[in-house]
């Protein structure tokens, strides 16, 4: 049985029903890190609200989606709420407005593992140490006595990650997880976030519009257009043998370094310009 | 919904503007003369809402109440707007020292009640319509300010103003030709919200016998006379209530209506 | 900034203000028409009285030395003497303060109490019936008279129901019980109607709060949406709200001040309309500095907690915010 089972998701936004997404179906095996991958507006962050049931109020959804067996459409909150957290968990992209301002880190973390646990806080305080220590941070215990505006984006970035990892839960799902950050931190996060999934064995779902940042995380990838999944594969095939022209497009563009000196850089349009609404 | 507020509000501040023009052709009965033989009298006909204590017909005293209402609206609104709107223009374009000066001061305006302000006119000079309006008027000057001065400090940022002093065009052209007309609908919502302040403001001042007194009707005053008889015409002390009331929420509706209608910034995201 | 300087700057505007309100006060006072000692004294009284009182009360000094000598009596706690009875003005404010007082702090601690539910379910059910008639039954209330309130609980529960004293004031100390009852009508009107503006600031506070991205982090945890409100959002919106809890501060005086009236409460509201119908210029003047000190101060004091709330104001090594 895949861990998760995407089938047939349609999502359509307020009284004008507005399509979002179309038709996506897609699984994700116990361990198992896939990519996805497309242009901002293409429908990847919603994909992922989706699946965590954090859609808006006006959004109306069709479909499928089932965690574990469990088909989680249509579940009350309070159902989803245990999962959350828990089974699955999400980190988002903007690192600088993700944590609350009013509280500090440590207990922001201890406060995901009380939630699901039910853990006593001294034991509590020792592995959210040990948790931020894992996702790279040098100086654990300062980190975690901190509030968030006392630290860099980078930090904040990995703080979410270890709440996120914090329950060891089946499922990660990373939107877009360093775009804000600067490109050295982007790497070394990347990294600690690789580790980590691999230490814990947890499946990932890495949302990003950036195919360099996909190949050093997941091994399979899909191609999101315009609410659809045009393409779906290997990361070596698609870098290799792109099918579908948008997807050629965004080789094209995450390989300048094939580009001749004196070149025009390609974009997307080169090779792709059709069906965009 | 929206647009629901903003007919709604509509509705009711043509219903109190439709009773103070009644008022100045017809009422039912004299609203100032009393009839002692009539005291007390419960709704019913041919007294609509019934009479006061000194035997005069309620629903001719509440018609000729919503002009006053009106009147003091209009007057410490205009006091507050035309004092208030070219100080915040003027802080918000010279910028500076002079708009510190200005906010300050606005600053110790607002935070002194309107109601002492009105206490301390009608000590000095007697309690009337006039020292109401001028309390209310005055304590109102620092919203128009900070509104006329929030609405030029966006405009005054803005291109088209920067193309046009590039253009050469001097403060005050830029002032009139640009910063004006467009404050023009936030301080039209400030007039609305501060027309039913306003309104609370004075019914509570005559309530309190610091406002317009009798034999002139207002609803304030009105009440004042009520609470009298709470007792024996309990009646009595809903109907000028519920017209202040109605008044506030109408002016209340149609700012709130048309700012959402001016800015759809504010509409709220789904 | 850091933030002593922080503070140093609150205050000055304090005492700024406080200057600018007691000239206010000052200059309206002076602009009586007429002669003070005159009015005082009334028509009849002989030119030697007259210029006797003036040099008592030193108008014979010039304004800017009147308002100064004024100035310094209010430090050293002198707010005038009434003419008609002689007695210090804070003497007269002394045993009417504690009513005032039952009531500011029952209508602002019952309006806090009542708007933070109210606020929470309009903004967090603001698609169903609930949250539309919480925001419809504030948007009424805010058009409701405080002392229309009063009036119509007066009629519903003492008038019709029987329950509660209509009016009247036993202290505390008297006869607790007793104080209680004839306390609950007018706390509660102030409370009420204090609310309903409340709300509205709670509801939009808390409208922000769901459309923050640590809102919806707490949510991908596992908090529901009350509890993740509730444990993440009250205190942010409370940064925002403790401003407009200062701001109230000041209506919830004036509607205490409306409400004595009401409920005939010998408190502060009492004495300063007994004070205007007999023209007592003095105790008028005196009693409404003690008030605008009181509000200016009690509203500097919320703006320091402010400070003491958000940990991003505490701390002088802000990051990248």
């Amino acid at each position: 049985m895949s861990l998760l089972e995407v089938s047939d998701l349609g999502i359509e936004f307020g009284r004008r029903r507005v399509r979002a997404l179309d038709g996506v179906s897609f699984t994700i095996e116990p361990g198992q890190r896939l990519g996805l991958i497309g242009e901002s507006g293409s429908g990847k962050t919603v994909t992922a609200l989706a699946i965590m049931g954090l859609l808006p109020p006006n959004a109306v959804v069709s479909g499928s989606v089932r965690l574990g067996g469990d088909e989680l459409l249509g579940l009350n909150e309070t159902e989803l709420a245990k999962r959350r957290g828990n089974l699955v968990s999400m980190v988002f992209q903007e690192p600088m407005t993700a944590l609350d301002p009013t509280m500090r880190v440590g207990r922001q973390v201890a406060e995901v593992l009380r939630l699901h646990a039910g853990t006593e806080s001294g034991p509590a305080r020792e592995r959210v140490v040990a948790m931020l220590a894992e996702v790279g941070l040098d100086d654990p215990e300062r980190v975690a006595d901190s509030f968030p505006h006392q630290l860099s984006g980078g930090q904040r970035q990995r703080a979410i990650l270890a709440m996120a990892l914090i329950n060891s839960p089946d499922l990660v799902i990373c939107d877009e997880p360093t775009t804000a950050l600067d490109v050295t931190v982007q790497a070394m996060v990347l990294q600690k976030l690789d580790e980590a999934l691999t230490s814990s064995g947890a499946a990932c779902l890495f949302i990003t519009h950036d195919l360099a940042v996909v190949s050093q995380v997941c091994d399979q990838v899909m191609v999101m257009l315009d609410g659809r999944i045009v393409e779906t594969g290997s990361v070596e095939k698609l870098f290799t043998n792109p099918e579908h022209p948008y997807t050629r497009g965004l080789v094209a563009t995450a390989r300048l370094d094939q580009v001749a000196p004196g070149q025009r850089l390609p974009v997307v349009e080169d090779f792709y310009s059709g069906g965009r609404r | 919904m929206k647009r629901a507020q903003l007919v709604t509000g509509l509705i009711l501040v043509g219903a109190v503007i439709v009773a103070a023009l009644i008022s100045l052709v017809w009422t039912p009965y004299d609203p100032i003369q009393v009839v002692p033989g009539q005291r007390l009298l419960g709704p019913g006909w041919p007294h609509l809402l019934g009479t006061d204590g000194f035997g005069i017909d309620i629903f001719s005293r509440l018609l000729v109440g919503a002009r006053t209402t009106l009147i003091v609206g209009i007057i410490s609104v205009g006091i507050a707007a035309v004092i208030g709107v070219p100080l915040g223009m003027l802080a918000g374009q010279v910028g500076g020292w002079l708009d510190q000066l200005v906010m300050r001061v606005s600053d110790v305006v607002y935070a002194f009640p309107a109601l002492l302000l009105a206490i301390l006119l009608a000590s000095v000079f007697g309690a009337s319509t006039l020292t109401a309006m001028v309390a209310i008027g005055v304590a109102s000057i620092p919203a128009f300010a900070r509104v006329a001065r929030a609405g030029t400090l966006q405009v005054v940022a803005s291109d088209f103003v920067l193309a046009a002093r590039g253009a050469g065009t001097s403060r005050w052209g830029i002032a009139v030709r640009h910063v004006g007309p467009n404050i023009a609908p936030v301080v039209g919502v400030q007039a609305s919200v501060g027309f039913a302040t306003a309104i609370l403001a004075e019914a509570a001042l005559s309530y309190l016998g610091l406002g317009t007194p009798r034999p002139t009707p207002t609803w304030g005053n009105m009440l004042r006379d009520a609470q009298q008889y709470l007792f024996v015409a309990p009646l009595q002390a809903v109907w000028p209530g519920l017209a202040i009331a109605v008044a506030v929420l109408g002016f209340n509706l149609l700012g709130d209506g048309l700012r959402d209608y001016l800015d759809p910034r504010l509409r709220e995201v789904p | 900034m850091g933030l002593s300087l922080r503070l140093l700057r609150r205050f000055g505007v304090f005492v700024a203000s406080l200057l600018g309100a007691s000239l206010l006060i000052f200059l309206v006072t002076k602009a009586l028409p007429g002669d003070v000692a005159q009015v005082l004294l009334g028509t009849d009284a002989t030119p030697e009285a007259v210029a006797a009182l003036r040099s008592q009360l030193g108008l014979d000094q010039p304004l800017a030395v009147q308002y100064f000598s004024w100035l310094g009596g209010l430090l050293t706690g002198d707010f005038g003497h009434s003419h008609l009875s002689g007695d210090p003005v804070l003497s007269l404010l002394a045993p009417r303060i504690a009513v005032t007082l039952w009531l500011v702090g029952i209508g602002l601690i019952g309006s806090i109490l009542l708007a933070i539910p109210a606020g929470m379910i309009a903004a967090l059910k603001r698609r169903s019936w609930a949250g539309t008639l919480v925001s419809v039954g504030a948007q009424i209330g805010i058009a409701i008279p405080v002392f229309w309130g009063g009036i119509l609980a007066v009629v519903v529960f003492a008038v019709w129901l029987r329950w509660l004293p209509a009016n009247g004031y036993v202290p505390l100390l008297t006869n607790p019980g007793q104080w209680a009852l004839h306390l609950i009508l007018p706390g509660l009107t102030l409370a009420g109607v204090q609310a309903a503006v409340l709300t509205r600031y709670v509801r939009s506070a808390f409208l922000e709060v769901l459309n923050e991205d640590y809102y919806r982090t707490a949510r991908s945890v596992g908090w529901t949406p009350m509890r993740a409100l509730l444990r993440h959002g009250l205190r942010n919106a409370a940064i925002s709200l403790v401003t407009v809890v200062g701001l109230q501060l000041s209506s919830v005086l004036v509607g205490a001040i409306v409400v004595e009236t009401v409920f005939s409460l010998p408190g502060l509201g009492s004495l300063l309309l007994d004070a205007v119908a007999q023209r007592d210029l003095f105790v008028v003047q005196g009693t409404v500095m003690f008030l605008v000190l009181a509000v200016l101060t009690i509203s500097a004091l919320v703006d320091f907690s402010y400070l003491l709330i958000d940990p991003r104001q505490r701390t002088s090594h802000g990051g990248a915010r």
